[in-house]
């Protein structure tokens, strides 16, 4: 309900241009992932749920911040990464909606082979059951040509072809260690084509990536704090220049760590940064 | 070893959610591309707006 009222102007959505990952939670303590599955068991990610609820309760608390700016998940397990991307595509300023073609990596790649077989076989059962055909936005304004005049379809599709080109740009922060990489890795499935040194900064990287699904994304990797206090004075610099700017930023946080007090003072400075900016 | 029964409906419970996960994925999608819309094509946005509505409830149908 809430999703159709933001549709149609009813319910603006919330500007925070911000998401909070939990990464790491098959680390948590008493969790038994199965390796042969590559996933929790029905008790661990009951266990997991509960874990970082209790974390996620604490910083709300200690930085004023909603509930659902966060989204729990494993990069090297790849593990619940596709809710992690919609909260991206949800709180992103702008032509988020390019990253709804982009499928995260799939957990299953690294399950047992005999899992592979039978998830396979499985899939392939649900596509022949699927009456409908998968719905993408080409296909809705492919649809919409038996409504609009000829002009306005034209206008339509050149509008959507240069959105399409200038895709969301998304900073990524955490503490050094956390999982950076691995995240934007697996969360894009992008492939690496280019990076370059932002002005200003050697420590702070865009990088481009392909997407499988056609289209770039920009990827601002920011330089990781919590190594020492003369370097993280340096980076707050590079991190007040750069946050502002960007369309959503993405806060790593490791799941299994007791000391969440550096995160939460680097969570209340990063909202004051966005607040800059906001409209 | 053969993947047992219990192993099997664990995988088929995964399965089913990340079936809804993409769902959300694309409508959360559409959305933002209709929010777009709004912001630049307005006039278009206005002539196609009732029929977002019932396209936007008939995906909700179909991925429910």
């Amino acid at each position: 309900m809430k999703l159709i009222k933001s549709i149609f102007g009813l319910e603006e959505s919330k500007a925070i241009r911000l998401v909070i990952g939990l990464n790491q939670v098959d680390n948590l303590d008493e969790i038994n992932w199965d390796e042969k599955l590559n996933m929790p068991s029905k008790r661990a990610e009951a266990i997991i749920k509960r874990k970082c609820e209790d974390i996620i309760r604490k910083f709300s608390v200690a930085c004023d911040i909603s509930k659902d700016n966060f989204e729990f998940y494993s990069a090297t397990k790849k593990y619940n990464l596709i809710p992690l991307l919609t909260k991206i595509i949800k709180y992103s300023e702008k032509n988020s909606f390019v990253l709804g073609d982009v499928n995260p990596a799939d957990p299953f790649e690294d399950a047992d082979d005999e899992v592979k077989t039978f998830v396979k076989q499985e899939r392939e059962k649900r596509e022949a059951r699927t009456k409908f055909p998968k719905f993408t936005i080409e296909k809705f304004i492919e649809g919409l040509k038996e409504t609009l005049p000829e002009k306005d379809i034209d206008r339509l599709i050149g509008e959507f072809g240069d959105a399409k080109k200038s895709p969301p740009k998304i900073a990524v922060i955490g503490k050094t260690g956390v999982g950076k990489t691995t995240t934007v890795n697996n969360l894009f499935n992008a492939k690496f084509k280019e990076s370059s040194i932002l002005v200003g900064t050697t420590k702070a990287q865009e990088k481009i990536f392909n997407l499988d699904s056609g289209g770039e994304l920009k990827i601002i990797d920011l330089p990781g704090y919590g190594r020492s206090i003369k370097e993280d004075i340096e980076y707050d610099k590079i991190y007040r220049e750069i946050i502002p700017k960007c369309d959503v930023l993405l806060l790593i946080i490791q799941a299994d760590t007791r000391d969440l007090r550096e995160d939460q003072k680097m969570l209340i400075k990063i909202k004051s940064w966005l607040s800059e900016t906001e409209k | 070893m053969a993947l047992s029964k219990k192993q099997r409906e664990r995988v088929l419970e995964m399965l089913d959610k990340l079936d809804k996960q993409s769902t959300n994925k694309i409508l959360a999608s559409f959305d933002k591309f209709v929010n777009w819309m709004r912001n630049t094509l307005y006039d278009i946005y206005l002539t196609i707006r009732d029929g977002i509505r019932s396209l936007f409830n008939w995906l909700q149908l179909q991925f429910s």
